[in-house]
């Protein structure tokens, strides 16, 4: 896709009075308190790898990319929930953390389906991104082992008009915020752990539902038919008086996920 | 007696070669090892370690929540290859995918569950290299 990407900084713009300014590679940058390591690094043109993070929702810090090594701190935090300090000295790219990166990416890609060359993503694409950023060449775990790739087929509410659904496994990386303006959810735990859409079919059709989740459940079905279809899986609107970014109306700014890059997992949603 | 494991089934396993340490902090780290909550587990000779450090991956599965990927995948992914390498499958191969997979389950967790999970495998690994059907290398390497 030719679309023009906007730069994602990974965590939201902090208001604040107060500037901190801190070392990132060897390079000083200023930023307002409270901003994330992420959002310095950005804003001086060095990018963390990442993938749970996005600038439209608060940081999540569950995709274990983004992790960065800090003078005077123990391990290795993630630069999308640690707050800057004034005369902090972060690392971004040392080999100990690019050993980090790539396991965990060769973990992610264990758990993921091998369709690259015929994805509908067709290389617009984070975790290929990712994968490239992080120099992962293979997957030394095989693909026989416990995975959600496999079509499963099992619970269709209603074949006629939505199918319940499961996304290639990625899909739940994103934070919850996301996933609950689609009214897609995480169920159970642990490695069975997987994003579902709710039925709410039944009780979509009763006439005392509140019209607010009936908008919901038109979205999300929406949203199912545009991730089968090999399209993004939403759109945002940022509504008046809203805190952050809402499920927009029907016919909402598709286009501002397009242009962030924002989960271009489509195929067939498996 | 074989071997001990102080501090939880995320405590490492310590050899008789071991069994001196002074209960302290200090000394366990310096050992690989932890306190966690205190408590001690004495295997006697029956104890198979690789079966220990399978344990200790899929202790991590049951018990992970699923929000980082260390975890969530790495403890499955864990108990897939503990498994291969007692079947005896690739066992070189496996046993450095599984030295990998600890680092980075150590240090790639978002908490401790997954962060010292590697301490049963590693401290098995390291320690009774026997139960793991070879290496010398990693003897050498004690």
């Amino acid at each position: 896709m030719s679309l023009v990407h906007e730069v994602d900084y990974g965590t939201p713009r902090v208001k604040a009075e107060k500037s901190v300014t801190l070392t990132i590679d060897g390079q000083a940058v200023t930023v307002p308190e409270g901003t994330s390591i992420m959002r310095a690094a950005m804003e001086m043109g060095t990018q963390i790898p990442k993938l749970c993070a996005t600038d439209m929702v608060d940081a999540f810090g569950s995709c274990r990319l983004c992790l960065v090594e800090i003078e005077g701190r123990n391990g290795t935090p993630a630069s999308c929930t640690t707050p800057v300090l004034p005369g902090m000295v972060v690392r971004t790219q040392t080999d100990r953390l690019k050993t980090i990166r790539k396991g965990v990416m060769e973990l992610y890609i264990s758990d993921h389906p091998l369709d690259c060359l015929t994805c509908s993503a067709n290389g617009d694409c984070e975790l290929q991104d990712m994968a490239g950023a992080v120099g992962l060449r293979d997957v030394r775990y095989g693909y026989a082992g416990d995975n959600h790739v496999g079509p499963k087929t099992e619970g269709i509410a209603n074949p006629n008009w939505l199918p319940k659904d499961e996304v290639k496994p990625l899909f739940h990386l994103r934070p919850v915020e996301v996933h609950r303006l689609f009214a897609l959810r995480a169920r159970l735990r642990g490695s069975a752990r997987h994003l579902r859409a709710d039925d709410l079919g039944p009780r979509l059709r009763q006439p005392c539902i509140a019209g607010h989740e009936r908008k919901l459940s038109r979205l999300r079905m929406r949203v199912l038919r545009r991730l089968r279809a090999g399209l993004p899986d939403g759109d945002f609107k940022r509504e008046k008086g809203h805190r952050g970014w809402q499920a927009g109306a029907f016919g909402g700014d598709d286009l501002c996920l397009l242009r962030r890059r924002m989960l271009v997992q489509g195929g067939n949603a498996r | 007696m074989r071997a001990v494991q102080v501090g939880g089934p995320l405590g490492a396993y310590f050899p008789r070669a071991l069994f001196g340490t002074p209960f302290d902090y200090e000394a366990f780290a310096k050992a690989d090892g932890l306190i966690g909550h205190g408590g001690i587990v004495v295997f006697d000779d029956s104890v198979d370690m690789a079966k220990q450090a399978r344990f200790a991956m899929e202790f991590c599965a049951i018990e992970s929540c699923g929000k980082c990927t260390p975890c969530r995948i790495g403890s499955t992914r864990g108990v897939e290859t503990v498994d291969r390498i007692i079947a005896g499958e690739d066992r070189a191969k496996n046993l450095t995918v599984l030295e990998d997979l600890c680092n980075t389950m150590k240090f790639g967790s978002l908490c401790a569950l997954g962060g010292f999970t590697p301490y049963p495998v590693m401290s098995a690994l390291i320690h009774f290299p026997e139960d793991f059907g070879t290496p010398a290398r990693l003897q050498a390497a004690e």
